[in-house]
């Protein structure tokens, strides 16, 4: 029973840790705003924290450079489970436009098990904000339906 | 032995470990509210501080290879249990005045280093660079603070002539608070700063530095053990603006006024240091000890004078 | 059955004697083993067996009668067990440490003729047999202080001119008491310190007494002997030995042979006042471990000194008890240090690192003695420093305030030293220039425990010592006053024990409730970045940085560092000055009347020899000249 109390706990005070693997601080600035009173992060329990030891989730950003792979190995391995990595931006989610780049491992999910996505360039703080919140379970995930193509040209030459 | 169950029960129930820590841990988001409202924002739900320690609860805790696993092990404990004596100390002695023992006063000064006592130890133990500057920051702020402190509670002791918590209490039903005299209006002044800086608060964050020093002396510290920690600081939070309305305003005293006027002055002192502690950057530590010895100990020094004075 | 109190003198310096034959390494050490235990027998016997008295006549010169007298009291009874106690400790602990040093022999003699003199002079109740043990401890704390090599020699010159001087001002005091009552022996002697001529009695005895102890302003002595000799010599003598006497004779000075008056008291609270905070502030910048370790023997001493300023019950009972707790856990402190010393071969706090980890028989025990001497409770020195407090409020007055403030301060200012040595020698990271240090042999070990184990017992079940020890010497000072000092009504130590322990166990109750079972090991993170430990190694010294470079607290240390208040030192340079102004104003001035005279001389001589020019014409004016006056002369 207090088991579960403390499992429950986690989804409602997540403790997150930046940092920035390589990123050209777009993305960190846009971090940086969702967590000032203006879009009060706090009121889902997020708390900006200074030190790994204490973080539950870590917000990447950047695409990983050759530069910061030993540091960002050491830092996952210094944040206590149960964690949560959380990719944020298009470079860490896959590499954005370094994807093919020479000095870059393309994506934090080739360093990581990342358990989420954040795309966007940088990520208005309000797309940052509803990818935590998806994160908590707190809304649904955004999935688009699938529809064909023949009866998307049918749709549009009718009109 | 009934007196030791008793006491057993006094120390672990109420008003001692449970008691406190709970009530505690609800001033904690108080606290947090008051700093969202100030920032013109909605602050956390109210359950959010215990969801912060149940969380740490159920994090797996990690051990600095190389450390002193005892000590680091042992250090939260230390606070938790000295700040759980004068909790059951200084709440008991409010509730029934005449069971105060000789020296309790001293006993509590002495407890009360223990949870800075056990920031240092845990600091000490975790062999990390920024564990030891967290550890003498903390001990240079124990330096810096202790002296004004000591001197504001000798104004106290002048005025009501007695070293037992119970007769200071008793005395100021009698002839009135220690508040009401000039000299006790300063000592109570040099009271509130030393306590923000007991509570490990802005501006004098200085040990736990986050941006500074990854956390200072708790720089390794993850899990169940970080939130013994928290909780020893929420226990602190509830304790010491009751120990400093004991010391100046007479305790709590169980008349309908004198409860709305004890929860009016409790908020009062609360507010006033959330309200500091939500305004205010960090000092430096230079700066902080130059603060406390230069400004803060001559006003301590002439609340003592005009105590003596009479005034 | 009184000649068993010879035992105690006799059996360490025959021992002594007999050491002094024998050739073999082994056998002298063994002999001191067994010389010290016996000793210890003895003085357990002594105890026991309560009041004795042991005299007989020695020099009768018309007026002056001095016997040789030894009584047990209830003071000297406990001392002499407790100087005894350390001297078995001393031994079993130097066995192993001092092991590989020169004049290992006359090492143990030392120790065994020190206990014996020590033993002496708590016994005796005259005071000139008194005052030659007491010369002859400090004879024997220079020798031992030698030990140290041909460095230690200018501290242990320094530490018999101090100790002899004091002395010396003990023996002008010994002679105006026998001006004013006519009697040497202690128990006679009551004199109430009102005329200017008491006044400066007691005041020269209080300076022999205090710098036996080692309070201001006569403490210079004792960092500077322990920069240089070893370690178990500063455990015995200036920590353990000296603190006994110097504050025996000072407890008797104030019980039994003078009747204080008001300024007394407070000039013995200034000096323990002035003691306290100066030492320690000095203490805080210390970069050697030793010496550190010596400037808190003389804060502590500075407590005593107040608690027994007080003249209250509770103020003095606290002063005894702390002398008593100091002895202990001061001890304790120095011998760790040594074990640290032994296995490491270093004392400069920078070099040291991490090592409770391998060593850690030694970390608890220094850890003990360490929060003991802060003041923690529920630790032996907590109950004697609020028992302190409590005399000082009971003084009361303004005075009686300040000095309870500069005590509690000081108290900080011990914790905060404490927290440097801490975790410069067992916490915090190992330097690359020690290899592995193992734990301590057992020899070392066991005086440590020993020693620890009774800082906590004095402390939990603080009416032992009190009710056994302490009680009764005040009782019979203050007429049947001693159960005052029964804690009843008071802090229990004992309960407070039991609810932390309790609270303790409730806290590990909230680890068991967490998540315990998956704790793993990690490295430390510094950032992320790989870094070289060596260079990120912070050792303690650095830590009081900021409070060494405040205000005008960074003018006093650093005046204090260049020893600018060491009388000593300004009593050298007045000696100097002194004998420049008489070398320039006496000598010289009779050097220059004797050139005066010489050549004042030689002018003559000279003026005369230029008359007899050689020339014959010139005689003869002289002849007719001379003969010209005679006959005008003879006409007349």
């Amino acid at each position: 029973m207090f088991k579960t109390l403390l499992q429950k706990s986690f989804k409602k005070s997540i403790w997150v840790y930046h940092t920035n693997a390589g990123a050209c601080n777009g993305c960190d600035i846009e971090v940086i705003n969702v967590l000032t009173p203006y879009y009060d992060a706090e009121r889902f329990g997020i708390k900006l924290v200074g030190s790994p030891r204490y973080a539950d989730a870590l917000l990447v950003s950047g695409p990983v450079t050759r530069q910061v792979l030993p540091a960002l190995l050491k830092l996952y391995e210094s944040v206590p489970d149960p964690k949560l990595v959380i990719a944020v931006g298009s470079c860490a989610a896959g590499g954005g436009i370094w994807h093919d780049s020479y000095n870059i491992l393309g994506g934090v999910d080739n360093v990581l098990p990342v358990n989420y996505y954040i795309p966007g360039c940088p990520p208005r703080p309000e797309a940052i904000l509803h990818g935590v919140a998806v994160a908590l379970g707190l809304v649904p995930k955004k999935i688009s339906p699938v529809v064909h193509k023949e009866e998307k040209i049918a749709k549009w030459m009718k009109s | 032995m009934d007196e030791i169950v008793k006491g057993i029960f006094y120390v672990i129930v109420f008003p001692g470990l449970i008691f406190s820590s709970t009530l505690g841990l609800f001033l904690c988001w108080v606290d947090r509210k008051v700093a969202a409202r100030i920032q013109s924002r909605k602050g956390p739900p109210w359950y959010q501080c215990y969801a912060d320690v149940f969380k740490l609860m159920a994090k797996t805790m990690i051990l600095p290879r190389g450390s002193r696993k005892f000590g680091f092990l042992l250090a939260p404990l230390l606070g938790l249990s000295g700040i759980t004596l004068v909790a059951t100390i200084v709440w008991m002695v409010n509730i029934q005045p005449e069971k105060s023992f000789m020296g309790d006063l001293i006993v509590v000064l002495y407890l009360l280093i223990l949870p800075s006592l056990a920031l240092i130890i845990g600091g000490s133990s975790s062999r990390n660079p920024f564990g030891a500057v967290g550890v003498a920051r903390e001990m240079k702020m124990i330096l810096a603070y202790e002296l004004p402190f000591l001197m504001a509670i000798a104004t106290v002791i002048i005025h009501t002539r007695s070293i037992l918590l119970g007769e200071i209490i008793m005395t100021q039903s009698l002839k009135g608070f220690v508040l009401a005299h000039p000299s006790g209006v300063l000592a109570m002044i040099v009271g509130l700063v030393c306590i923000q800086a007991k509570l490990g608060y802005l501006p004098f964050d200085i040990p736990e530095a986050e941006t500074e020093i990854i956390g200072g002396t708790l720089a390794e510290y993850s899990g169940v053990s970080l939130a013994l920690f928290k909780v020893t600081n929420a226990m602190m939070l509830l304790t010491l603006p009751l120990f400093l309305i004991t010391l100046f305003l007479g305790g709590i005293r169980f008349t309908l006024g004198g409860i709305v006027g004890n929860l009016i002055a409790y908020t009062v002192i609360l507010l006033l240091i959330i309200v500091v502690k939500t305004v205010h950057p960090r000092l430096r530590i230079d700066q902080a000890v130059r603060f406390f010895w230069g400004i803060v100990t001559p006003v301590a020094v002439t609340g003592l004078i005009l105590a003596l004075v009479g005034v | 059955m009184d000649w068993i109190l010879l035992f105690p003198i006799l059996i360490p310096i025959f021992t002594g004697l007999v050491s002094l034959l024998t050739k073999k390494q082994r056998v002298g050490e063994t002999l001191a083993l067994m010389g010290m235990l016996l000793t210890f027998a003895a003085s357990l016997a002594i105890l026991v067996l309560g009041n004795l008295r042991f005299q007989i006549d020695w020099i009768r010169v018309s007026a002056l009668r001095i016997s040789i007298d030894f009584i047990t009291s209830h003071l000297s009874g406990w001392i002499l067990v407790a100087c005894s106690f350390f001297g078995v400790l001393i031994t079993l602990y130097s066995l192993r440490q001092m092991g590989g040093k020169a004049h290992l022999k006359a090492y143990y003699i030392y120790l065994l003729w020190t206990v014996g003199f020590a033993n002496g002079a708590v016994l005796s109740n005259n005071l000139i047999v008194l005052l030659m043990f007491w010369g002859m401890v400090a004879i024997m704390l220079a020798l031992l202080i030698a030990i140290g090599g041909t460095a230690a020699h200018k501290a242990a010159q320094k530490s018999l001119i101090i100790v002899g001087g004091s002395d010396f001002a003990i023996l002008l005091g010994v002679v105006i008491i026998w001006h004013l009552t006519g009697s040497l022996s202690m128990t006679d002697i009551k004199i109430p310190v009102s005329e200017p001529l008491s006044t400066v009695a007691f005041i020269l005895l209080m300076m022999g007494a205090i710098t036996k102890a080692g309070a201001m302003p006569f403490h210079s002595w004792i960092p500077d002997a322990a920069e240089v000799s070893p370690t178990p010599v500063m455990a015995f003598l200036p920590a353990a030995l000296d603190k006994l006497l110097g504050i025996y004779l000072l407890i008797r000075l104030v019980l039994d042979l003078f009747v204080l008056n008001l300024s007394m008291n407070l000039l013995l609270m200034t000096i323990g006042a002035v003691t306290i905070l100066a030492a320690v502030m000095m203490a805080l910048i210390q970069k050697d471990l030793n010496k550190l370790l010596s400037f808190h023997a003389i804060s502590q001493v500075g407590y005593m000194v107040l608690g027994i300023g007080t003249g209250t019950v509770v103020g003095m009972a606290g002063g005894l008890m702390h002398m008593l707790n100091h002895a202990i856990y001061k001890c304790c402190l120095f011998l760790c240090s040594g074990a640290v010393e032994y296995r490491t071969k270093t004392t400069r706090l920078e070099n040291l690192g991490g090592l409770g980890r391998t060593m850690p028989v030694t970390f608890i025990t220094c850890g003990i003695a360490a929060l003991s001497i802060s003041g923690v409770p529920p630790f032996n020195g907590f109950v004697s420093k609020w028992m302190v407090y409590q005399g000082m409020i009971d003084f009361g007055g303004s005075l009686g305030f300040l000095f309870l403030i500069i005590a509690m301060f000081g108290s900080a200012l011990t914790l905060a030293s404490f927290v440097k040595v801490l975790h410069s020698v067992f916490m915090g990271q190992k330097p690359k220039t020690i290899r592995e240090p193992k734990e301590v042999e057992f020899t070392m070990a066991v005086p440590m425990m020993i020693l620890a184990l009774l800082c906590l017992v004095f402390g939990v079940f603080a009416q032992l010592p009190l009710t056994y020890f302490i009680g009764p010497v005040l009782g019979m000072a203050f007429g049947g006053l001693g159960e005052n000092l029964q804690l009843t009504g008071m802090w229990n130590p004992t309960l407070a024990t039991l609810f932390m322990l309790i609270s303790l166990g409730a806290g590990l109750l909230f680890y068991r409730l967490g998540n315990i079972k998956h704790v793993i090991e990690g490295e430390i993170f510094i950032g992320g970045e790989p870094i070289d430990e060596e260079e990120v190694r912070i050792p303690g010294t650095h830590f009081y940085n900021t409070i060494e470079s405040t205000g005008f607290l960074r003018v006093l240390l650093e005046k204090g560092k260049s020893r600018a208040f060491d009388l000593y030192e300004i009593g050298k340079k007045g000696i100097r000055v002194l004998s420049l102004v008489l070398y320039h104003g006496v000598d010289r001035m009779i050097d220059r009347f004797y050139d005066m005279i010489r050549i004042l001389t030689l002018e003559l001589s000279e003026w005369g020899r230029r008359l007899h020019t050689g020339i014959l014409t010139t005689y003869v004016l002289w002849l007719l000249l001379g003969i010209t006056a005679l006959l005008l002369l003879l006409m007349k």
